[in-house]
């Protein structure tokens, strides 16, 4: 027996691998950063941060991205539509931060706006669309 | 060379932004369409409670209106027994 994949069915679960891979890194990141913050290298920017400022990043990126996967894997749209959202505004407010802390690093910043943009765009379509019906695999033997 | 830390004035914008961002979080929560083939039975729960919430107050809408209808039909029989009497002349 082997399954037989279109093309659509191919794009969905790749997109929802990368998704998931990209929450599983920011959370662990997130949350060893918020476990271990003495282990883990922090940037001279995060670390100019306030110190309730730095955790409440930390906190929003940990918890967005636990929530994104918690939505991915248990297939609920509405916690992953929140957590987009938490997660793209949190993006968008630390690339604020850091050209307020460090002018001369706006481009380099630019990659932290395409992660907020991605996020609000996901969190917009999901608050449009819901999550599309999963496309049904053919089995044949 | 970075600041030691950011003015507290920005700090307060940052926060406000970041309360935005919650908002905005829960925002699409409430939003969001969900296929009941997708719930999971917690948000089934949910919405189960949320739609008897929702015909609770319905059916307290539809009595207010009936005691309203029923005030109106009861003053309209007086008046059809009124008009019966004046036209019967029982009553000048």
């Amino acid at each position: 027996m082997h399954l037989v994949r279109s093309h659509t069915q191919r794009t969905y679960i790749a997109s929802h691998a990368v998704l998931f891979w990209l929450c599983v890194g920011l959370f662990v990141a997130g949350a060893s950063s918020l476990i271990f913050p003495d282990s883990v290298q922090q940037s001279s920017t995060s670390l100019a941060l306030p110190e309730w400022l730095r955790i409440g990043f930390q906190v929003s990126y940990t918890l967005g991205a636990a929530m994104a996967l918690y939505g991915l894997i248990r297939g609920e749209a509405r916690v992953e539509a929140a957590a987009q959202m938490l997660l793209g505004s949190s993006f968008l407010i630390d690339y604020a931060a850091i050209v307020h802390l460090a002018p001369d690093a706006w481009i380099a910043g630019l990659f932290i706006v395409s992660l907020a943009i991605g996020c609000l765009r996901r969190g917009v379509f999901l608050v449009r669309r819901g999550y599309p019906p999963r496309p049904t695999i053919e089995k044949r033997d | 060379m970075l600041p030691a830390s950011i003015d507290p004035g920005f700090s307060a914008i940052i926060a406000a932004l970041l309360s935005g961002g919650i908002i905005a979080a829960w925002s699409a929560y409430r939003r969001t369409p969900v296929e009941i083939e997708a719930m999971s039975v917690t948000t089934l729960r949910g919405v189960i409670e949320e739609l008897r919430v929702e015909l609770d107050r319905k059916d307290e809408q539809l009595a207010e209106q009936n005691r309203v209808i029923g005030e109106q039909n009861a003053r309209i029989q007086a008046l059809i027994e009124r008009v019966d009497r004046l036209e019967s002349g029982k009553i000048d």
